[in-house]
Parts: structure tokens; C-alpha cells; sequence
């Protein structure tokens, strides 16, 4: 992502040129509104200097004053004699008529990055310090009566000019971004052919994701719970005691805080959040902005390079997915780091698998191992349902080695445990942080918060028949077949792993049809295909995608069953994960064209969701 | 057999290759079973409460035939069971091949008892997809059963009705009238249509050169930015003008002629000012009724309909410059708008002139195009590449017709057209310049025709004074402030200013012609200039910055041709302004941005013919950097002002 010619080189400096032009035309201006009244026309001088210099013709303005008009403004300083505002800091003013009368309302003075200096009520007119040639000040409601006793009354305004910081960080971030986009973004677009479709509808699902995080007030009803999580450690380096009364507000209803699990999504969104603090944003937007971030990270992986292509596959065929990078919550950024992951483990190019098939010097393999390890550490910090992944990814391993697919298998196995050591470690020191603030007693201090805090409705001490009827409804009797039959557990989690938002399965019901429709095809034709390969490797990962999400069905169903009743599609997203894995390895095995078809088919009917329904159905701002 | 192989050989000149074919078959047989799984699928389902086991049994019918056996369903009752469902035409349990739709279905009969009893019948449901679900549940709903044989008493009750039956075979008949929904069908086919367009756009085909290769991507995003913005976000109009042009383009769902100039039946279609957009030659209201009367069985409101019209040619824009690079290019200045983007989201007539202006340049300028490829063809041919070339001649007059046919501030860029071929013919560019002129003139002569036909149909319609009837109609319809009749002291305060006194410098000083216009052209939602001051002086710095960088590149590349464009150009635009700005002085104050829209077509052409003498980088800097202050402009001022309407 370096940038790797001249031209963008050249492109780049032009920017920065362009830059520093904006900085000169707007910058450099002095801005000043005047508002003053007069009983015949005269003149209005303006002197600025700094605390040493004395008031000189060549640091003023002069315009003419009417007496049928009371607004003027101008610009204090030109191109020619560029000044800051903070080099002013006195301000003389001289007046000029023939009564010797002069109404002073308002003096304004605004420099772009900083904040603006304003004499605009009586109070702060008082500060006005007469210097000669005045008879008095008479100070009313709204401004200052000013009579002259000499022809040209002079006065002084001490100013004191504050740098507005923020709106400094805003062109910096902006600077950032413009550089990044040109940087990377440009000329560097690699010639996309194969696949060279995702990038263009990931664009354009990243803007419709954009689009519902600007636009829409609360996009689901956990969001709450994880903007507070994150909010917390935009202040915050180290995880919270357990019973610290500060983070009570970050408990949900089920008398748990997402800040007392393992979680890293938090600490990383809020720190993000921290730098947009410059930004004129309400914290609900910075946080989101986090997830759509990550939605831009993928976009650009899969401009520059084919396998993200593919990875992505998955991305943009459930509009639940953009849903989950439109709001703020963790399994965006589970997701995000299944994807990358992937990446190292299928792709041929990858840094893990160029490792892993060559013999590499110990200074090369060790830098590799340092920039591996805290990704590969990443997945044991993401929601915990997406660990069924890692079980996969351990599979997948395995399977390479019992097919001999590396090389020097020893070798292979010593990098990786060195990766796994690695990874350990950041696990380890994540835990360790974890007991010296919580110490050993975790578990029961979490079941003292939910006994406190939970909602009585779901509370685990509550008797069975005062809580909420969707909880622990094994114990209530509902047999696995009732689970499927009357409480429409399958249909549910389908149903929200392909569009329903905020709860309301307000889609025609010929859309989840078509859709279920269209995944059933589709998993049928990724089987076959796979099968008629008779490609091993193909064929065993196939059954590992199988097996594990049929473990994740059954472990979220349990959940369901024996704890609240959830069926929350996004906890089946690593299937989504395990798909694209999948595609990935077996891509030789499958036609392209009806591959795609299936993709786009899934993706128009996701556009589909997402906007009819999606956006025109959440509660917008 | 030979036409299919013909079919096959044209398909794969057009770049479809033997996958894609294959795609697509597999696409059309997807949809095949998609639509015979679902849309054949008629659904009964019957909630009946009974006492003891018994036989019941449904018939269906269609207008004329006769109950029989066939076309039935025999079933057993049973007290623990209340609800009874079957599937007509289920393929798992498929016996014949004759699948029946509902909208043939015509009349129920339900035998709920074998013989005398009493049964309670609760709802019947009948469904298909692609037709509106029967549902008879309600006590008035169930009513329309009527008790044919043996049925001594219905009693209608809030739980359904009960039947008392004193003899064998009681019978209760239901005639339906089944109504199509075609919102699903039209869906199917709507994705269908896309996927198609898409897989043969998309797949495996390299665009023809790597120039520009951002521009297609911010137009995908400006295109989810649209959609979302014209149908997820806004139901309400997004422009005051928009319910009057939303009324124009209804008028043509159901008519294909102009109508009578003060016709009552349009007189919703009228502005303030007593002005119909129906009394003008715009061609874009037939064509908006139309594709929305295509879309009528979509459940959407006719606003998102008319919105999606120009939605759709934006994303024939994005498509375009997806393949082409040529297209790329013309189509950077929407980039750098978000007014253009703010046009192409809502209805109006502005956002296909744009559309045609850009087609219509890429016929002219790019050596790729159609026209270019016609005009430098030699002179001689044969028969068949005569017919080739009528046909191709035909197509282009259509094409330049629209020209005429688009809003009267657009047809400054006929000018401009011609003096660029002018300069063309001049430059000796065409090798055959008798043949390249001769065919222009057929173009000119087939897109006058277009216009004198539509003219005609005019006069046809509104007589040979149809200039006087418009003007009786404007006095008649215009609101008091607007009148033209009316003293200038009872007219609204922005009408007529020239005879009002104001002065030619105080249009500029005191009443910011020059800012206004400027600022609507670059950012201002539904009249409200809410955007922070900096936003439009950074745009305007940039803007500057960039028409210098334009014509100091263009000037120092010593490329005469591209130096008189540029004059060209320069002329044209002042020109238009001027138009803009006499308008507003003398007529009515309306500094619109979007009447200086042909300015960025012409902004196309300009970076379209001296690319090579722009230095790249920089050039895309300023692109790239409009386009981000664009995207804060649409979304964080448009999008949340508009949210507040």
C-alpha cells in the first residue's frame, strides 16, 4: 500500500500543495463583522497589533459608515500582509462624523481555526477602554452609545484568540482520509478480472451501510449496551473492576456488561471514537463510524487482491451483515477478523502460507511471526461464538498436514506452534490484566452484578413462572419439537440472518421464501459441485463447514432452549465466515458464472431488504 | 435451426462468451423453478371444529365448469384437529401435469358433513403466489358462504359460523373473485432483468482500458447514496417543485398524447406561476409515466416511482462508465456536484437532460462512438452495409432528437455541439468530409422530424394559437402574485426587478445573484443554505483553483483545438449565465444552480478532449477532493435537512 510510482508520488505532493493553498486563502483571512449606526456618514478605522507593537497605517482598515446602514464586514487582512489571529491581540478603533454620535452594537472577529472573538453583548463591550477624544460611554441593552468630545474618538479592545482544536483534528483527519484515498484508492486500482464485480457492490453496500449509520437514531436494541462498552474505554486503557459502581449503566437487562468479557472490539472502538472526538459527532455516530471503517478496510482488500474477493462473497449476500456494520455492536468486528484470518489461511499468497512453504531466514520469519500472531491473537478476543471458527481453522490445519500439503509438515508445525505460543502470550497477558483487577473470585462476582442488577424479569433467582415466558424454556416444559413447531426457532434464526431489523419481520414473507429458496440452491450446488470434484481436501473441508455449523445451529438452539430465547441469526455468522472459506479452497471445483448467479441473485434481493425495508422501517433521526 | 446459431454468433460478437451464455441459461432455468415452486402453489387452508370424526371434502371450479371429483379434496375431521391444509398443484406430490393458477379458480364448494350434524367452519384461506390471499374469517367475510343443500341453519358468529345440517351431503358454496398481485412476479422478473444485465455487464469482461478507474466506483456509491436516500429514508417530496413535476409524468401513466393546453383534468399539474410542465415539449414526463406505469404493480407510492426513473438512469450512467472508459470521463464533472447528485435523486426534468447531454457526447467525441465510427466509414459499401448505415443513421436522430426535446436551458449545448463540429469539419478530422456532412445532415433531418412530428401533435392538439391559449391559460392559472397582468406593485417582491429599478450591480451586491447561483449549484437542499459558510468557500476555492489548473494546462499545451474548445466553451457558459441571470433580473428571481447544469456536460467534454495534456494526478486530486466534500454536503447537510422536512 506503499505508494509505489511517481505519479502518485506527484499526486500526492499536489495535494499537499493544494493543501497549503486552501490553508493560505482561508486561513490567512481576518475575518470582522461590524455592527455600528451612525447619525451621519463617516468613517470606521480598525488598528490591530500584537502586545509589543505599536498601531500603524500599515496593520489597519478603513470603511465608510452610513447612516441608513448598520452592517459591514470585511476582511481585517490580505494575502499580501498574512497574519494570524493569534498574533492580534489589541484591537484600536477610531470613529468619525460630523455629530460626534456613534452607536456600537457588535464587533465580531472569526479566523478559520480558531474560535471567534465576539464583542456582541453590553458586558463585553464594557471591555471597550477609551483612549482619547470620547465623552462618555453610555452602555445599553443592546450595545454602546458613544460620544465624542475630539473629532476622532479612539478607543482599544484587548482580544485574547483561542484556537478552536477541533475543527484543527477535522482538517487533519480530512488530510488523512483525502491522503489515503489518493494514496491507495487511484491510480493503484489493480486491474480487477476475476471477481472484479465484488468490488464495485461492495461500494456500493459500504454507502448504503454508511448511509443507515448517519441516518437512523437507534438500530437495534442491544446498542445501547455496546455503545456504553465502548464509550467506557474511550476513557479508559485497562478493563473495569467488576463491581465499580461507574459501569453499572453498561449492564443490560440480563444483569451483564459486555466490558466484563474478553472482548477486544470495545477497547479498539473506543479509541477510534477518542480521535473522532475532534469531529462534531454524537457518540452513537463515532462508534458506528468504527464498524463502517472496518467495512472500508474490506472494500480496499478487495480492490487490491482476488482472494478478498472471494472472501467477501459471503459479505454480500445477507443484508443482516450490513445491517451489523451499520450499527454498533462486536460481531462486525468478529466477522472482520474471520475474514482476514481466512485470508492468511487459504490464500496461497498470504504471509501465513509463503511462511509456512518456504524456508525463510529466522530475522524474516520472526517479523512475520510478530505481524501474525496478533491477528491469529484477535480471534480469541472476538464474541465468543465465533471460537466454533478457530475449531474449524484446527481442523483445516490438521487436514493439510495428514494430506502432506506442506512441504516440510515439521517445519510447518514448529511456525505455527511458535504462532500459537505468540498468541498465547496476548491471551495470556489479556487474562492476567483480567485478574489482577477482578482477581480469582471473577465468576462470583459476575453472578453477584446479575443477581443485582438484572431485571427481575430475568433474573436468575426469580421463580420460573414470574419470568420473562421466553426464558429457560426447558425447564417450563416445551419439548425440541415444540421449539421448531410452535416457537419457530428455524424460522427465526433464518429470518434474521437474512433482513429482519430491529426485530420487525416486517419483509413479505415471499422474500425470506426466495431467499431460503435461493441458500438451499445454493448449498446444494456448492455440495454437489464439491462432491462430483472428488477433490479431497475439497470434500473433507466441506464436511468440517458442515459439521460445525451444525454444532453452532445446535449450540445457539440450546441457548435458546435452556437460558432466554434468542434466535438471533448473526450468532450462525461464522457459517458465513466458513462459506467463503469454503468457496475460496474449492474454487476450482465450482462454474464461475453460476456461482455468480447465485451471489448477485442474493445480493439484489438484499439491496432489496435493506432499503425497502431495512431503511424505510428504522427510526430515523 | 439457423436463427438460433445466428442468435448465438450476435451474442457472442457482443462479448457474451459460452460461460456467460451458459449463466444466463441457468439463470432463466433458476427462475423457471423458482416461479414453478412458488407461483403454482395454491394453498386451502380451512380451520373447522367438530364434535366427531367425519368426512369432509372441497371442491373447486372454474366460471363454467361443474363440481366433480377431480378437482377436489377429501379429508377426514377430527375433533383434536382444527386446522386443514392442501396444497393444489404440490410438486412433492405431483400425480398430472395440469397446474392450475387460482385466477382460474372461480368457485368453492366446502361438504363439511358426510350427513346430518353440526360443524363450526372458522376461516378459509385461500392463496397463490401472484394473487392477493382470500381470506374469509370475519363474520361479514363469511357470509358470502352460502348454504347450497341440506343445511337447516348457518348461524354467523364472532367464532365462525356454525352449521346445522339435517340431511346427508350439506353444502356451502363461495364464488371468488381472485385478483392478481403482479408485485412478486414483477420483482422476480425485475431481478431477473438485473441479474441478466448485470452477469453479461460484469463477468469476465475487462473493460477497455484502465484510465479513470475510480470514477465507476464513486458513482456506485453515489448510487446507494441516491437509492437510499430517494426510497429508505424519504417518503415525502424532496424539492418543492417535485409533487408538480411528479403530477406532469402521472399524466402520461394513462395517456400517450400532450394534453389541451388548461384541460381541468390537469389542472393540479400547474405551478404558481400558471405554468403546466405538460405544455412543454419535454419529452421526459412520457417517458417517466410510462416506466412507472411498468412499475405500477410494485407496492411503492408514485413519488418513489418517479424518483427510481432517475435513479435508473444514473445507474445506465454508472453501468456505462463501468465498461467504457470514454464514459468514464464525461461522467467525472457528476462527481464533483452534489447538486447533481441532490438532481438525479428526486423527479425532475434536469436530471435526463443531463442524461441525454452525456450520451449525446460521447456520440460526438469519442472516436469509439457509433457516430464517429459512421462518420470516418468511406463512402463506398455495399448494399448490406447501407442498410447497416439507415439503421445507424435512424438510431443517432433519435438520439440527437432528444436533443430537442429536453428543457429549453439545455439547448445551449446544441450550440456548443455545433460550433465543436464546425471546428471538427474545420480541423479536417473526418477523411470523407462531403460523407461525414451528408450523414450529419440525415441525423439533423431525422431529429427535426422527431421534433416537427411533436410539434404537430402540438398544434394538432392546441390549434395554430396555441401561443395565445398559453398565455390565457398562464393569466388564468397563475396565482395573483404571479400574474403577468398584475401591477408590478401586486406581484411578488422577486418578480421583475429590472422594473423594479434594481440595478445590474445591485442584482450582484445587494441581491447576490452570482453567490446564490453558485452556492445552489453546489450544494443546496430544498432552499435551505444551511450548510456552515466554509463549506461553500472551500468549494468555491477548489472550484477556482481547479478552472485555472483546466486553463493554464490547456493553454500552455499549445493544442490549438483544444485551446478553441476551450473558448468554446468559455463563450457558451457565459453565455448561458448571462440567460440565467437576465431571466432572474427581468423575469423572476431564480438564481437556480441547475439551470447552469449544461456547464458541467460542457466540463465533460473540455477534460474529455485535453486529458492528455492534464496532469493526472493533480487532475484526480481535485476530483477526489470535490467528490469527499461532496459526499459531507449530500449526507450530513442533505440528508439531515431533508429528514427534517
Amino acid at each position: 500500500m506503499s505508494l509505489n510510482s511517481n505519479k502518485q508520488l506527484l499526486g500526492f505532493i499536489a495535494f499537499c500543495v493544494g493543501l497549503v493553498f486552501v490553508y493560505i486563502y482561508f486561513f490567512t483571512h481576518i475575518y470582522v463583522e461590524v455592527e455600528v449606526g451612525t447619525d451621519s456618514d463617516g468613517f470606521f478605522w480598525m488598528y490591530h497589533a500584537d502586545e509589543k507593537q505599536p498601531f500603524q497605517e500599515n496593520r489597519s482598515f478603513v470603511f465608510r459608515i452610513h447612516n441608513n446602514k448598520m452592517q459591514y464586514s470585511f476582511n481585517l487582512t490580505t494575502l499580501k500582509s498574512i497574519k494570524t489571529l493569534k498574533s492580534v491581540r489589541k484591537l484600536r478603533i477610531d470613529l468619525q462624523n460630523q455629530t460626534g454620535r456613534f452607536f456600537l452594537k457588535r464587533i465580531v472577529i472569526k479566523q478559520m481555526g480558531y474560535q471567534p472573538v465576539c464583542f456582541d453583548t453590553p458586558e463585553k463591550l464594557k471591555k471597550l477602554k477609551v483612549m482619547n477624544g470620547v465623552e462618555k460611554l453610555i452602555y445599553q441593552p443592546d450595545g454602546v452609545l458613544i460620544i465624542a468630545s475630539a473629532e476622532k474618538p479612539q478607543m482599544t479592545l484587548l482580544v485574547q484568540p483561542k484556537l478552536d482544536a477541533k475543527f484543527f483534528f477535522s482538517v487533519l483527519f480530512f488530510t488523512i482520509v483525502a491522503g489515503f484515498v489518493l494514496g491507495i484508492g487511484l491510480n493503484s486500482i489493480p486491474h480487477a478480472a476475476e471477481f472484479g464485480y465484488v468490488p464495485y457492490l461492495m461500494v456500493f453496500i459500504g454507502a448504503l451501510i454508511f448511509t443507515g449509520s448517519t441516518l437512523c437514531k437507534t438500530m437495534h436494541a442491544d446498542e445501547y449496551v455496546h455503545i456504553r462498552a465502548g464509550l467506557y474505554y474511550a476513557d479508559h486503557w485497562l478493563p473495569p473492576e467488576i463491581l465499580d459502581p461507574a459501569i453499572e449503566h453498561t449492564y443490560s437487562v440480563y444483569g451483564r456488561s459486555r466490558l466484563n468479557n474478553y472482548e477486544i472490539v470495545y477497547f479498539l472502538a473506543g479509541k477510534i471514537a477518542r480521535l473522532f472526538n475532534c469531529l462534531n459527532l454524537n457518540n452513537l455516530f463515532k462508534l458506528r463510524l468504527f464498524n463502517n471503517l472496518l467495512f472500508l478496510v474490506l472494500i480496499i482488500l478487495c480492490l487490491r487482491n482476488r482472494d478478498y474477493r472471494i472472501l467477501c462473497l459471503p459479505a454480500i449476500i445477507s443484508p443482516q451483515i450490513w445491517y451489523v456494520f451499520a450499527y454498533f455492536n462486536s460481531d462486525a468486528f468478529a466477522m472482520f477478523v474471520t475474514i482476514l484470518v481466512s485470508y492468511q489461511v487459504v490464500s496461497d499468497g498470504s504471509r501465513l502460507n509463503r511462511m509456512l512453504a518456504e524456508n525463510t531466514k529466522p530475522k524474516t520469519m520472526f517479523l512475520n511471526i510478530a505481524v501474525l500472531s496478533p491477528l491469529f491473537a484477535l480471534l480469541l478476543l472476538i464474541k465468543m461464538n465465533y471460537y466454533f471458527f478457530v475449531i474449524f481453522l484446527v481442523l483445516y490445519f490438521v487436514l493439510k498436514l495428514c494430506l502432506r500439503k506442506f512441504s516440510d509438515p515439521m517445519q510447518a508445525l514448529k511456525k505455527v506452534a511458535l504462532i500459537m505460543l505468540a498468541v498465547a502470550v496476548v491471551f495470556g497477558a489479556r487474562y492476567t490484566t483480567d485478574l489482577c483487577i477482578n482477581g480469582f473470585n471473577k465468576d462470583e462476582k459476575l453472578a453477584e452484578r446479575q443477581n443485582t442488577l438484572a431485571q427481575r424479569l430475568y433474573k436468575a433467582g426469580t421463580p420460573l413462572e414470574q419470568q420473562h415466558p421466553y426464558m429457560q424454556l426447558k425447564d417450563r416444559g416445551v419439548t425440541i419439537k415444540e421449539m421448531f413447531t410452535k416457537r419457530n426457532w428455524g424460522i427465526i434464526s433464518f429470518g434474521r440472518a437474512f433482513g429482519v431489523y430491529f426485530f420487525e419481520p416486517c419483509a413479505p414473507d415471499a422474500y425470506h421464501r426466495l431467499i431460503l429458496l435461493l441458500v438451499i440452491l445454493f448449498s446444494l450446488y456448492l455440495t454437489i459441485s464439491i462432491l462430483r470434484s472428488r477433490d479431497v481436501e475439497s470434500v473433507w473441508l466441506l464436511l468440517f463447514v458442515i459439521v460445525c455449523s451444525l454444532i453452532m445451529a445446535a449450540a445457539s438452539f440450546w441457548a435458546s432452549y435452556t437460558l432466554g430465547f434468542q434466535a438471533h441469526g448473526r450468532y450462525l455468522f461464522p457459517a458465513f465466515g466458513m462459506t467463503g472459506f469454503l468457496v475460496l479452497q474449492a474454487l476450482k471445483a465450482l462454474n464461475k458464472p453460476i456461482l455468480n448467479f447465485f451471489t448477485i441473485g442474493m445480493f439484489i434481493l438484499s439491496t432489496y431488504s435493506f432499503i425497502f425495508i431495512g431503511l424505510l422501517q428504522l427510526p430515523k433521526i | 435451426m439457423k436463427k438460433p446459431i445466428k442468435f448465438l454468433t450476435f451474442l457472442q460478437q457482443t462479448g457474451c462468451n459460452n460461460k456467460q451464455l451458459f449463466a444466463l441459461s441457468a439463470l432463466l432455468l433458476c427462475f423457471g423453478a423458482i416461479y414453478i415452486y412458488f407461483s403454482s402453489r395454491i394453498v386451502f387452508e380451512v380451520e373447522l371444529h367438530t364434535d366427531s370424526k367425519g368426512i369432509a371434502q372441497i371442491f373447486y371450479a372454474g366460471k363454467s365448469q361443474g363440481y366433480t371429483e377431480k378437482r377436489s379434496f377429501r379429508f377426514q375431521t377430527n375433533p383434536k384437529k382444527t386446522t386443514y391444509r392442501f396444497i393444489l398443484n404440490d410438486l412433492m406430490a405431483i400425480k398430472r401435469l395440469s397446474l392450475h393458477t387460482l385466477i382460474a379458480i372461480r368457485k368453492i364448494r366446502i361438504d363439511p358433513l358426510e350427513s346430518a350434524g353440526k360443524i363450526r367452519l372458522r376461516s378459509v384461506l385461500i392463496e397463490q403466489m401472484g394473487c392477493a390471499p382470500l381470506r374469509f374469517e370475519t363474520s361479514d367475510e363469511l357470509r358470502l358462504l352460502k348454504p347450497a343443500n341440506a343445511i337447516t341453519k348457518a348461524d354467523i358468529q364472532s367464532e365462525g359460523i356454525l352449521i346445522t345440517a339435517s340431511g346427508d351431503d350439506p353444502q356451502l358454496e363461495l364464488k371468488i373473485k381472485p385478483c392478481l398481485n403482479y408485485t412478486l412476479i414483477f420483482a422476480l422478473l425485475l431481478s431477473s432483468f438485473l441479474t441478466a444485465f448485470l452477469l453479461v455487464f460484469f463477468f469476465d469482461r475487462p473493460s477497455n482500458s484502465d484510465a479513470f478507474k475510480y470514477t465507476p466506483y464513486l458513482m456506485m456509491a453515489i448510487f446507494a447514496f441516491m437509492s437510499a436516500t430517494a426510497i429508505g429514508a424519504f417518503r415525502g417530496p424532496l424539492h418543492a417543485d417535485e409533487a408538480i413535476q411528479m403530477k406532469a409524468g402521472r399524466y402520461y401513466k394513462n395517456h400517450w398524447l400532450p394534453p389541451e393546453i388548461c384541460d381541468p383534468a390537469i389542472a393540479d399539474t400547474y405551478s404558481v406561476y400558471g405554468a403546466s410542465r405538460l405544455e412543454k415539449m419535454e419529452i421526459v414526463y412520457l417517458l417517466a409515466g410510462k416506466f412507472v406505469r411498468v412499475l405500477q404493480f410494485a407496492e411503492l407510492n408514485d413519488l418513489a416511482k418517479f424518483r427510481l426513473f432517475n435513479i435508473f438512469l444514473f445507474f445506465i450512467l454508472t453501468v456505462l462508465s463501468i465498461r467504457n472508459a470514454d464514459y468514464r470521463v464525461l461522467t467525472l464533472p457528476l462527481l464533483i456536484s452534489p447538486q447533481i447528485w441532490y438532481v438525479f435523486t428526486y423527479f425532475n426534468s434536469e436530471a435526463f437532460a443531463m442524461f441525454v447531454l452525456i450520451l449525446v457526447s460521447y456520440q460526438v467525441f469519442s472516436t469509439q462512438s457509433l457516430m464517429n465510427r459512421l462518420l470516418t466509414a468511406p463512402g463506398e459499401h455495399g448494399r448490406v452495409e447501407l442498410y447497416l448505415i439507415i439503421g445507424q443513421l435512424i438510431v443517432l436522430g433519435l438520439l440527437f432528437s432528444l436533443l430537442l426535446l429536453i428543457k429549453s436551458n439545455f439547448y445551449i449545448f446544441i450550440i456548443f455541439l455545433f460550433l465543436c463540429l464546425l471546428l471538427k469539419l474545420y480541423r479536417k478530422e473526418f477523411p470523407n468530409p462531403l460523407t461525414a456532412l451528408k450523414r450529419i445532415a440525415v441525423i439533423m433531418l431525422i431529429a427535426a422530424s422527431v421534433f416537427g412530428l411533436r410539434y404537430s401533435v402540438e398544434l394538432a392538439i392546441n390549434g395554430a394559437d396555441r401561443q395565445q391559449k398559453y398565455l390565457d391559460c398562464v393569466e388564468k392559472m397563475a396565482l395573483p402574485l404571479y400574474k403577468p397582468s398584475n401591477d408590478l406593485s401586486k406581484l411578488h417582491l422577486f418578480m421583475r426587478l429590472r422594473d423594479r429599478g434594481v440595478s445590474f450591480n445591485e442584482m450582484f451586491a445587494g441581491r447576490n445573484w452570482g453567490i446564490i447561483s453558485f452556492c445552489r449549484a453546489f450544494g443546496i437542499y430544498f432552499f435551505k443554505p444551511a450548510a456552515p459558510d466554509a463549506y461553500y468557500k472551500l468549494v468555491l476555492a477548489t472550484s477556482l483553483f481547479f478552472g485555472a489548473f483546466l486553463f493554464f494546462s490547456i493553454l500552455f499545451s499549445r493544442n490549438i483545438d483544444n485551446i478553441i474548445l476551450l473558448m468554446i466553451i468559455l463563450v457558451s457558459s457565459l453565455l448561458l449565465i448571462g440567460l440565467s441571470f437576465r431571466h432572474s433580473w427581468t423575469v423572476d428571481f431564480q438564481p437556480h444552480g441547475r439551470y447552469l447544469f449544461p456547464v458541467f456536460s460542457m466540463l465533460g467534454v473540455l477534460i474529455f478532449q485535453s486529458v492528455k495534456d492534464l496532469n493526472k494526478p493533480l487532475f484526480n486530486f481535485f476530483v477526489i477532493f470535490m467528490f469527499i466534500v461532496s459526499a459531507y454536503s449530500y449526507i450530513f447537510i442533505g440528508f439531515l435537512q431533508l429528514l427534517e422536512l
